[in-house]
Parts: structure tokens; C-alpha cells; sequence
């Protein structure tokens, strides 16, 4: 069960990670067709971390918290920046919830079941955000064949 | 050639502690008593040599990881129909039909290791079948859509890196509908 727990606790890391990331583009955004972008995965991103906070605390455990700085986002100061910095942080939040993927996938049980759904869902909406951004940044190479490896 | 030969069957001999040696003395008599079992009587023989352990048989490969492999080929078709007929959208497909040959490539090595040696009749589509239909972008969404559900539900049903593969599978999927809007 631990394996699975520090799976779902890194899920909810690179969520909170998300969620100050996206505080710090969307500055850079203002008056770039990019920023109702940024605001929609913004509040996904906050959306699913709170519903992972909850989902933890409600499994009788401790959900990690946010830190207090994020150094490795750093610096942002132009909008093309902010968009590479999506892209980021979108692959970020896929590696953990895929690697929750196959964590759950290896363990048994009725959570570990349920956890495979959310990662999936979560893992989907990852790769389809950061599409979304590849199509801002590189439009030519908007895809990866293997979101979150 | 005697002094290589010799040093060769030092080198190649069996140490005091070895647990291999090459055929014992047991395997020349069980041997020889074939032989004679099949002099004696062929039928005999037959059966003794059925006996003797054959190499294992491979697993069979798992049913959805073989389904998604044509699903994915079928989807290969579909969107090098689509590009040979509408180049001005090369770009987007070309990223597409390009993830769905890595797809294909993956889930081969993944049914690799359960199967002797890859079938290759079922390798791309034969050159004698018709070509198939050249679907519009919103079919090609819907198809991509329907493939991201159904390879996430195979995964659902998969366990280990299987599953894990076809998750991603489904969420590139996605990805490839979200490129076709």
C-alpha cells in the first residue's frame, strides 16, 4: 500500500506544482489570446488538486502539502516563456498520474482500481492540455506518442 | 589442429563442481534403449520419444493487447488514406499517423516476448486489399475519440506494463482528437 500512496502523494505534488505554475505564467499572459487558456487548466489543475486533498485525507492519510517555492519554473518574463512553462508542467502533472497508472496496475484491490480511473482521467487531461500548448509552442510537433513517459 | 582441439576441450570441459556435464552416461543407456525399443516395435518407440520434455510453449499473447494492435493498424490506414487525399492538412496528420506507428510498434514488442516470432501475415495491410475509405476530419475525430475509450477500457482490464502502455495509448488518443477540432 505505501508504493501506492507515495504514487498518489506525487500525483497531488506535481498538482500543487501545476497550480503555482500557472500563477506564475498566467502574469505574462495579459492580453494574449493564450490567457482564457491558461485561467481554463488553471482552475482544472486547482479543481483536481483540492478533489486529490480530499480524497486522501478521506483514505485516512495526511495529503502533502504545497511547497513553499518552486525554484525549477523559474524565470518566466515573456509569454513565449509562460506557453514552454504550460507545456512543462502539463508533462509533469502526466509522468505522475501515469506512474500512479502503473503503480495501481500492479497492486490489487478496490482502491487501487478506483485510483487507475482517476489517473486515467487525469493522465488524459494532462496530454490534452499540454497539446493544446505544444500547438502555441511547436505546432508541428503538438503530440507524444507516450504522454507522461 | 590435435593441441587446439585438446586446449578447446579443456576450456569446454565440465570443472569437478560443475552441475552440467554434457551427456551423462544415464542419457547413452536411456538412448540406447530407445533404439532397441524401436527396432522392436516402432509404436513403442514412438511414444517413449513423445515422452522426453519438449522446450516450453509460449503464452499465448493476451487478447487485448492483440486487439489494440489492430485497432491501431486499422487506424494507420485510415489516416495515411487521409493524407495521401488532403495534403494541405499533412502537418497535423502527420504527427498522427507517425504516433500511431510508434503505438504499433510498442504493443508488437509488448506481444513479442508471448509469441515465437511475430506473425507477419499480420503485419501492415496486404498489398491486394481495396484501400480503404478516406475518412473526413470529423470522422477521424470520432475515430480517434472511440479509440482513446476503448484503449483506456482495455486497460482497465490489463494489469502491469501493459496496462500502463495502453492508459497511454488512450490518453495520445485523446490528444489526436483534440488535434482534429
Amino acid at each position: 500500500m505505501s508504493e501506492l500512496t507515495d504514487a498518489w502523494q506525487a500525483a497531488l505534488a506535481s498538482e500543487h506544482r501545476a497550480a503555482f505554475g500557472y500563477g506564475l505564467l498566467g502574469a505574462h499572459l495579459h492580453g494574449s489570446p493564450q490567457l482564457a487558456l491558461a485561467i481554463a487548466c488553471s482552475d482544472a489543475h486547482e479543481a483536481l488538486r483540492d478533489a486529490t486533498e480530499e480524497a486522501i485525507t478521506a483514505a485516512g492519510l495526511v495529503p502533502v502539502a504545497a511547497a513553499a517555492d518552486y525554484p525549477d519554473l523559474y524565470p518566466v518574463t515573456a509569454a513565449a516563456q509562460a506557453a514552454a512553462l504550460a507545456v512543462r508542467v502539463e508533462d509533469g502533472c502526466a509522468a505522475a498520474w501515469r506512474f500512479l497508472y502503473s503503480v495501481a496496475a500492479e497492486s490489487a484491490g478496490v482502491s487501487a482500481t478506483r485510483l487507475r480511473g482517476t489517473a486515467q482521467t487525469a493522465l488524459t487531461a494532462s496530454a490534452v492540455r499540454a497539446t493544446k500548448w505544444r500547438l502555441v509552442t511547436n505546432p508541428s510537433m503538438a503530440t507524444v506518442a507516450f504522454p507522461g513517459l | 589442429v590435435t593441441d587446439e582441439a585438446s586446449e578447446a576441450n579443456a576450456q569446454n570441459a565440465p570443472g569437478p563442481n560443475s552441475a552440467r556435464r554434457g551427456p551423462s552416461r544415464r542419457t547413452f543407456l536411456v538412448g540406447g534403449g530407445v533404439a532397441v525399443l524401436v527396432g522392436a516395435g516402432g509404436g513403442v518407440g514412438a511414444a517413449f520419444a513423445q515422452s522426453k520434455p519438449r522446450p516450453p510453449v509460449p503464452p499465448p499473447p493476451p487478447a487485448d493487447l492483440l486487439a489494440a494492435l489492430a485497432a491501431e493498424r486499422t487506424l494507420i490506414a485510415s489516416v495515411a488514406a487521409a493524407l495521401s487525399a488532403r495534403p494541405a492538412s499533412r502537418a497535423v496528420l502527420a504527427q498522427i499517423h507517425a504516433d500511431h506507428e510508434a503505438h504499433a510498434r510498442a504493443l508488437e514488442a509488448a506481444i513479442a516476448p508471448t509469441t515465437v516470432r511475430p506473425d507477419p501475415a499480420a503485419s501492415p495491410l496486404p498489398s491486394s486489399s481495396p484501400p480503404p475509405p478516406v475518412p473526413g476530419t470529423a470522422a477521424l475525430r470520432a475515430a480517434e475519440t472511440a479509440a482513446a475509450h476503448t484503449a483506456a477500457s482495455r486497460a482497465a482490464a490489463s494489469t502491469g506494463r501493459n496496462a500502463t502502455l495502453l492508459a497511454s495509448i488512450s490518453a495520445c488518443e485523446a490528444t489526436h482528437a483534440e488535434l482534429l477540432t
